[in-house]
């Protein structure tokens, strides 16, 4: 606890004292939801303080979502804004949520002992970029932990995956993202294309290396958060993309948002409803802005799709006599996905929604698509040995997660090796992540892209 | 339980191995990975420090420190050939007072030297944004080959407070810093495990060409045009407390000296003035007046620029420097064999300074014909388009427009020299030397030290013109 509390000072030392007046909030509110609940208080009244408990919780993070639209961060923003914009905001609070709520429901009970709760919530390796942990699956944060070294080789594994991804990808593909995106108007066509992919790459490799290092962390002091990623890019529908991306976040939509309206138990039509709000709220979740709400619609929306044209689906695959090639098919459903969420990231990076829109729309017509091939896209900022090397290392990501997607744990092999072996292993990790990283002066290493939404 | 914790044991065992296997790894690849200021830069800073550390003990009877103006004014050579003296100049460039105080405690670890000789320059704002008045660039890069340990610990510490845009990790492990070299590593870089030759002077560096025919303003102060004098800053005043007290309980003298130039003046002299008289130190600021003329210093032809010195400005730097030091009882010694091995050296250097002066054609000519030097040269004199490479005996002269390619003769750069029509061309290393609208262009390299020493154009009116 004094960890996280340490944690998060050197992080926003302005926003202790908020997550602090929250955290004390929400475990009074859970006390009286589980006091109201063994005294036998009528549903009707439970119901309405259990409301006014999350509207409580929820306000400072809806106030946060409604002054984004209202003043934007280029103007001059009024100091009580920072108050709400707190550091991992979004997150405990759809932790304190899905808390409160599993008390309300009767899933879990109450946690008495105020410091544990605390440490619940501020736990540091997740706080800033989650995963979302659910309250009854965190009881080995609260066991005594022994020392053990494979917790810490493993944990320590995962750090080093974690900087590789996050120094050697996605801050690389960064460079070629951020100047496309930031001039639209000249850069159109192939070039959106490509820092469409690269964007999705850098999104995933930032956000996994975030996960990787937190649980890395906590690992190495013998607690296990739950893994928030399962090779997104290896979906074959945007409803399979989402058992992949922030599975946590995901969880949680499906349990306290989907299902509480109705989920699919209320026929088709409120089911697409239900999963066009699901998203709406998902967006509205990532930022304030109309381009994160049109990204969750656009999501919704592809789902939506998804459903009602699986028998078109599987009409025009029987009718051009593919039925027989599951491989060919999920690969070509990957293809599209890929493109399908690549076009929503779009949105999601674009300064608003109209130059989103826009940059979209130039990949359809403005045909220059000749230009990847005759040097244009090599830059002095971004040359030739950039894209050979985050080619590489994309490579080694893909082989990586197939390996994964095959059921087999490079770390699990690893650290059968014998010492010397390994240690060279590890070092060489280091070296190749040092060495080939973007960064230096004027790099923050606690700047990871989803550390803001 | 037992096995447990002698599991434990033989963990934490591993885990310290691989941490040292990491740290020296680390320590390594940032050797491999700084720049190596050996040869072909203005001031060689690297050579100076790693140069400083393969000196015998107690062999240095001289310390300078100071900036470039240290380095291109003390001619360490000159001390020790005609005064006996040897000197040695730890230097760098913009080195602030900081730097200054911290090469004096490493220099104390092996040498016992019985004057320091501190050249003022930094104490005084040179870059007034900037606390200690030196860019952030030069701070980080005066500790980049000084050795691990506590000095370098302690400096980098102290620094941090004063410049905003350090950090201790980066300058600890210099690495971080440099990495994004990976891409242009070559064959010098390679060089930091091997046993090679800097070709340095005891941290001299002998400054080539003048500023004769350039525009300037320098005119040496009186001593008693004005009382006014500057304030040194309190942090400034504490290190160079620091050094004056490390002399005195060494038994040093301590020496405050000003090279010519034109960024000091009469209000820095008063404050120096007045803290040598407080504390009984020699004080010797050669932009005054009666000392610029005592020693007939010439601001034209004998500095390099308008605030270092040339080779004959040194030369007569040293010459006063090394007349205090005798008169102070600093004692003359007889022959030492780490100085008399740079003689060769120092040779060369002063015939590429005849060169870079050189103001006759023919002189040029005759001065440019010695076996080390590498000629390129394109020219259009007389109509005549020409094109002509020496290296070594070979000599390659074309008139038809081709192109002489060719790799330098220590293998370290490619060249390629072409005079057609318009086109006129000197590539060294991808690097394009020929000037448009000159009648000739020609490029001197010196291959044994490396380095291009001179690049000399005529114009349309036959003036001549040294780069």
């Amino acid at each position: 606890m004094t960890g996280s509390i340490f944690f998060y000072v050197y992080e926003d030392v302005d926003g202790i004292i908020f997550l602090c007046l929250m955290i004390v909030l929400s475990y009074a509110g859970s006390l009286i939801i589980e006091k109201m609940k063994t005294d036998h208080i009528p549903r009707a009244k439970r119901k309405a303080v259990f409301i006014i408990v999350i509207i409580t919780v929820l306000m400072p993070l809806f106030i946060n979502r409604l002054l984004t639209v209202l003043i934007p961060i280029s103007d001059c923003r009024p100091l009580f804004i920072s108050l709400f914009t707190s550091l991992g905001v979004s997150f405990y609070t759809l932790q304190m949520i899905a808390y409160l709520s599993d008390i309300y429901l009767d899933r879990t009970a109450a946690c008495k002992n105020f410091f544990k709760y605390f440490l619940f919530i501020s736990y540091f390796p997740q706080i800033l970029q989650g995963p979302i942990p659910r309250y009854s699956l965190m009881d080995s944060l609260f066991e005594g932990h022994r020392f053990d070294p494979d917790n810490i080789v493993k944990g320590f594994q995962l750090i080093i995956w974690g900087v590789f991804l996050k120094l050697v990808i996605a801050d690389r593909a960064g460079v070629f993202v951020d100047m496309i995106f930031d001039d639209p108007d000249r850069y159109q066509g192939c070039y959106v294309l490509m820092a469409g992919i690269l964007y999705s790459v850098q999104l995933y490799t930032d956000f996994l290396s975030c996960v990787c290092i937190a649980r890395g962390s906590a690992e190495m002091f013998g607690i296990h958060l739950s893994d928030n990623f399962s090779r997104p890019y290896f979906a074959d529908s945007i409803k399979d993309f989402w058992r992949r991306w922030h599975i946590s976040l995901s969880r949680f939509l499906r349990d306290y948002v989907y299902i509480p309206l109705g989920g699919n138990r209320k026929g088709s039509f409120r089911k697409y409803l239900n999963i066009m709000i699901t998203f709406l709220v998902s967006g509205v979740w990532h930022g304030g802005g109309l381009n994160y709400i049109f990204w969750g619609f656009m999501h919704g929306f592809y789902q939506v799709a998804g459903e009602l044209l699986e028998p078109v689906k599987g009409f025009v695959c029987r009718s051009l006599g593919f039925s027989g090639h599951t491989r060919l098919i999920r690969a070509y459903s990957i293809l599209v996905t890929c493109f399908l969420s690549m076009t929503a990231w779009i949105i999601f990076r674009a300064e608003s929604l109209k130059t989103g829109l826009g940059m979209i729309a130039s990949i359809f017509t403005k045909i220059n698509y000749y230009k990847l091939f005759n040097g244009s896209l090599i830059f002095e900022t971004f040359g030739y040995i950039d894209w050979i090397l985050l080619g590489i290392s994309c490579l080694g990501l893909f082989l990586v997660s197939l390996l994964q997607e095959k059921g087999i744990k490079l770390r699990d092999r690893i650290i059968t090796y014998p010492s010397v072996f390994r240690g060279s292993l590890y070092i060489i990790a280091i070296v190749v992540c040092v060495v080939f990283g973007v960064y230096g002066q004027g790099f923050d290493a606690g700047s990871f892209i989803y550390g803001e939404f | 339980m037992e096995s447990s914790k002698s599991g434990n044991r033989k963990f934490i065992f591993r885990v310290t191995v691989f941490l040292f296997a990491l740290i020296f790894t680390l320590y390594e690849l940032s050797l491999l990975f700084m720049p190596k200021s050996f040869f072909d830069v203005a001031y060689p800073s690297a050579s100076s420090v790693l140069g400083f550390y393969k000196l015998p003990k107690d062999s240095v009877d001289v310390l300078f420190l100071g900036s470039s103006h240290a380095i291109a004014g003390f001619d360490t050579q000159e001390l020790y050939d005609n005064y006996g003296i040897r000197g040695y100049t730890l230097g760098s460039g913009e080195q602030n007072v900081l730097v200054s105080y911290y090469y004096l405690m490493e220099a104390l670890k092996t040498q016992k030297p019985k004057a320091v000789v501190l050249d003022t320059l930094m104490l005084f704002p040179f870059r007034k944004n900037k606390l200690l008045y030196s860019s952030t660039a030069s701070s980080e890069s005066a500790f980049n080959y000084i050795k691990p340990g506590i000095n370098k610990i302690k400096a980098i510490m102290e620094m941090d407070k004063y410049d905003d845009e350090l950090t201790a990790c980066d300058l600890l492990l210099p690495f971080f810093r440099y990495h994004e070299r990976w891409d242009e590593l070559d064959r010098y870089d390679l060089m930091i495990w091997d046993k090679y030759s800097t070709f340095g002077l005891h941290g001299y560096k002998l400054k080539y060409g003048n500023i004769a025919g350039e525009d300037h303003e320098y005119a040496p102060f009186d001593k008693n045009d004005s009382n006014e004098k500057t304030v040194i800053a309190e942090h400034v005043m504490g290190y160079l407390d620091r050094i004056r007290e490390t002399c005195e309980r060494n038994g040093i003298k301590l020496f405050l000296v000003k090279t010519p130039s034109n960024k000091t003046g009469i209000e820095e002299y008063n404050a120096l003035q007045e803290y040598s008289d407080k504390y009984g130190i020699r004080y010797i600021d050669f932009n005054e007046k009666e000392i610029y003329n005592r020693m007939g210093f010439d601001f034209s032809t004998d500095m390099k620029d308008i605030g270092h010195a040339n080779y004959l400005g040194a030369l007569k730097i040293t010459d006063m420097i090394g007349e205090e030091l005798l008169a102070d009882g600093i004692p003359s010694n007889g022959k030492d064999s780490e100085w008399e091995k740079t003689e060769e050296i120092y040779n060369y250097c002063k015939e590429n300074f005849l060169l870079s002066v050189a103001e006759e054609d023919d002189d040029i000519m005759a001065l440019a014909d010695r076996d080390r030097y590498c000629v390129f040269m394109v020219s259009d004199e007389n109509g005549e388009d020409t094109a002509y490479v020496k290296t070594g005996d070979n000599r390659i002269l074309y008139k038809d427009g081709t192109a002489i390619t060719g790799v330098l003769p220590d293998s370290t750069a490619e060249y390629c020299v072409q005079k057609d029509g318009k086109k006129r061309s000197i590539i060294i290393d991808g690097e394009e030397y020929a000037e448009e609208d000159m009648v000739r262009t020609m490029v001197v390299y010196d291959s044994v030290l490396r380095d291009i020493i001179d690049i000399i154009c005529i114009d349309d009116s036959g003036e001549i013109i040294h780069d």
